[in-house]
């Protein structure tokens, strides 16, 4: 059998549409869920609308922030575009939609970063490019398109790889000495969590939270395996529905639980799923799609490969920097490392003009609370926010030359350290890839 | 390798690298003995916060005796026991600043009480008017304890304090000082007190995550606001000693060491458990010593330099700036563990916000 014949029959052959069908409506429902909660939250104005000041991602400076009105249309239209995928109603456009908002309202302020919200962006952008509306959707309904029940396997094998790759390089992370032999960071929230139900006296003690931190890493690494499993697949998922109620009850981790609980149900079988559908009064007869099969096509294999090959890499770039990256934090974002560091930083900032006079800055009169905590903990964030500083003193008259900081920074319960180099002028540094040199080195010490 | 395969590999691959990895560590012990916040919380109530607010209603009701008499009585002694009345107050208000939790917060106790730099033109305006509301958003500044020093100490002799429109400026401060506090003590006495220590979780909203903030924010306000903009830090270094607290009395530098005194006794506890137990109790460390005591260490620090000033910061700022530079240092090396180490070892939460922990 040939190379080309073995991806014919194993990622073009068709199989039932169903678990995708399921997959669409669960994640277009938490969706929505989580646009309103955002919203109802008053979040919406308290991280868009009240900050003067936005920190972007590298190479994204170029988006621009909104005008209020444009916050709240857009998340408008996020909310519409996240039924729309919910109901398969406009479905491709309202994928594209949904990740395009979702998308540009995160790269306003990278201070929000979070792995789930990067998460989001990933499956809704494969939602665009796979079929999920073929059964079961207002599409089919309005005759838009035709009912079909089968896609080719390569539509959810590819969400399926995106969440074992999520777990397993979550547990990947884990693997590093301060979780498994300090078992740091649990070994300060556990205890902070001792009026936890039932199990909370547990938190007190060490040993706890090493069976946390060891279970979590051979959870993350794992449970790909055991979902793909028919025979453990029950098993799993259990654990699933578990681990991530437990993370919910003991962590501010959002709406992450509930994505990861719904997300899952895709490994389970087409027979599950059509039970389900029919249970809730799906009316689809099945035809055979056995010997179905798209013939390949090889733009959608390069395009898919090279989708996997960016996933796979972008969490390991971090590599090519010395040092600690919990320290540094160059090449953090986008690998999945969730609930991994417990990080503090305290960064006093020094507006100086030609003569070396200074003005000390308080924070709080340019940033919220969360940006603060995040800026004085992530150096590309203190480049933006010195450099801001600058561009501000400056159109106040001021002969603004050079903007220094003192950081000290907290990593899993080690004595506070200075982070960074306090006479470099930050606000002419330009952010890159290349390793920050004026980041100091972790003093190694124990915690 | 069948897919079966994988999660053996991955198991036996793991226990390996431990295996090389692994220290001496001692897992069964606990992080400490079972520790209630909410005893803590009760204690801190009980020995810290609610005899710091006696301790001001009681000197707030002797300034409100000794005007009555000054008011029967206009002459320089009775002038002399108000000032001294008041001074007392003033300094006991600064233990309280950095309670701005519950019923403090609800009644934003230390903006109705003592918010400075005084608005002097905004205050004569309104004792020549005759009508003004203490509450507006323009009488922000012109009211509380900076302006009972204005009113008192503006002038040596009784003759500008005697004037009719300023005794009643002064006895409406006054009465707006009591029933502030009056309020406060009365809903921590009426079930607060209950609330507080029940609240023992460690998220934003709790008792200890609201403590800590208040506990900083206050401290914040100490170094900057006290210290560091009079100092000039936050002009160039153009000093401006006018911006000083109580600058008619000159009583700066006590009121900043009663300030800083009272910050550091809600850390320990007074004589009961504090902030700094609970971290002992958590193990919480600073390199080789308890993260608690360094913090101690550091408040002595800042207290010795405080101290080290002659009798009036703003004299100090004039006239020999780097003893007051060295101080904002130390207040800068105790503010880095208050901001870091403290909360991070403490496991408190800034905002309600979604985070995956980083």
């Amino acid at each position: 059998m040939g190379i080309r014949q073995a991806i014919n029959t194993s990622l073009f052959r068709h199989i039932s549409i169903a678990p995708l069908v399921t997959f669409r409506v669960v994640f277009g429902l938490i969706m929505l869920a989580s646009i309103l909660r955002f919203w109802f939250n008053g979040w919406i104005e308290e991280q868009y609308i009240i900050p003067d000041f936005h920190f972007k991602y590298f190479g994204f400076y170029w988006v621009p922030n909104l005008p209020d009105w444009g916050y709240y249309l857009s998340f408008a239209l996020m909310a519409l575009s996240a039924l729309g995928i919910a109901l398969g109603a406009f479905y491709r456009i309202s994928a594209t939609l949904f990740f395009i908002l979702f998308t540009g309202i995160e790269l306003i302020d990278a201070t929000y970063y979070l792995n789930h919200y990067y998460f989001v962006s990933v499956i809704s952008f494969l939602l665009i490019f796979v079929p999920a509306h073929r059964m079961y959707s207002l599409d089919v309904r309005l005759g838009l398109i035709k009912l079909r029940d089968s896609v080719p396997a390569l539509s959810i094998y590819l969400i399926m790889f995106q969440l074992g790759l999520v777990y397993f390089l979550a547990g990947i992370a884990k693997i590093n000495s301060d979780w498994l032999f300090e078992a740091m960071p649990l070994s300060i929230w556990l205890p902070a969590q001792d009026d936890f139900p039932l199990i909370g006296s547990l938190f007190q003690y060490k040993l706890t939270a090493f069976a946390f931190s060891w279970g979590g890493m051979f959870y993350d690494l794992l449970i790909p395996f055991v979902l793909l499993s028919s025979r453990l697949r029950w098993l799993g998922y259990l654990a699933v529905i578990g681990f991530h109620l437990m993370t919910w009850f003991l962590f501010q981790i959002g709406m992450f639980p509930f994505i990861m609980i719904g997300a899952t149900l895709i490994f389970f079988s087409a027979d599950f799923h059509h039970t389900i559908h029919s249970f809730l009064g799906g009316r689809v007869k099945l035809s055979d799609y056995s010997r179905k099969s798209t013939y390949l096509s090889k733009p959608v294999l390069i395009a898919v490969s090279l989708f996997i090959c960016v996933q796979i890499a972008l969490p390991f770039r971090y590599l090519l920097y010395p040092g600690n990256m919990f320290w540094h934090e160059q090449g953090y974002r986008f690998g999945w490392r969730v609930m991994l560091a417990e990080k503090a930083g305290y960064a006093q900032f020094k507006v100086e003009d030609s003569e070396g006079r200074k003005i000390l800055i308080d924070n709080s009169e340019f940033l919220t609370p969360v940006q603060e905590k995040m800026m004085s903990t992530q150096p590309d964030f203190m480049i933006q926010y010195a450099q801001y500083l600058k561009a501000h003193y400056s159109n106040l008259g001021m002969d603004a030359a050079a903007v220094k900081a003192d950081v000290f920074v907290t990593l899993n319960g080690r004595a506070s350290a200075p982070f960074i180099d306090p006479n470099i002028d930050l606000a002419s540094q330009t952010d890159s890839w290349s390793h920050k040199q004026w980041i100091l080195p972790q003093k190694s010490e124990q915690i | 390798m069948s897919i079966k395969a994988i999660p053996f590999a991955i198991i036996a691959a793991v226990f390996m690298q431990a295996s090389i990895g692994c220290k001496d560590n001692n897992p069964g012990e606990p992080v400490g003995s079972p520790f209630a916040r909410e005893d803590m919380l009760k204690e801190m109530a009980e020995n810290v916060i609610m005899p710091s607010y006696s301790k001001l209603l009681s000197d707030v009701q002797q300034l409100e005796a000794d005007f009555e008499m000054f008011k029967s009585s206009p002459n320089q002694q009775e002038f002399i026991a108000v000032r001294t009345s008041f001074i007392a107050a003033y300094v006991s208000w600064q233990s309280c600043s950095p309670f701005e939790v519950g019923p403090a917060a609800e009644e934003s106790l230390r903006l109705m009480l003592n918010t400075f730099t005084l608005d002097t033109s905004q205050l004569k305006a309104n004792m020549e008017s005759g009508s003004y509301d203490l509450f507006s958003a323009q009488n922000s500044d012109a009211k509380g304890f900076p302006a009972l020093d204005f009113l008192l100490f503006r002038n040596d002799s009784l003759e500008q304090f005697t004037q009719e429109k300023a005794l009643l400026y002064f006895e409406q401060n006054l009465d707006l000082i009591s029933e502030k506090l009056n309020t406060v003590i009365s809903k921590w006495n009426d079930g607060y007190d209950q609330e507080f220590a029940s609240n023992s979780g460690t998220s934003v909203g709790s008792s200890l995550g609201l403590m800590v903030n208040e506990l900083n924010f206050d401290f914040e306000l100490l170094k900057n606001a006290k210290v560091a903009i009079p100092l000039g830090l936050k002009t160039l270094g153009v000093a401006q000693p006018e911006l000083v607290e109580a600058v008619y009395s000159d009583k700066s530098k006590e009121l900043l060491l009663a300030n800083l005194i009272g910050i550091k006794n809600l850390f320990i506890g007074a004589e009961g458990q504090g902030i700094d137990d609970y971290l002992d109790n958590l193990d919480a460390k600073y390199g080789n010593e308890n993260l608690s005591q360094a913090i101690i260490n550091r408040f002595d620090n800042c207290e010795t330099k405080i101290s080290a000033l002659n009798s009036s910061l703003k004299s100090e700022i004039e006239n020999n700036p780097s003893a007051v530079e060295a101080l904002h240092t130390e207040l800068q090396n105790l503010v880095v563990l208050l901001k870091t180490d403290m909360p991070s070892q403490l496991g408190v939460q800034i905002t309600y916000q979604d985070n995956d922990g980083d």
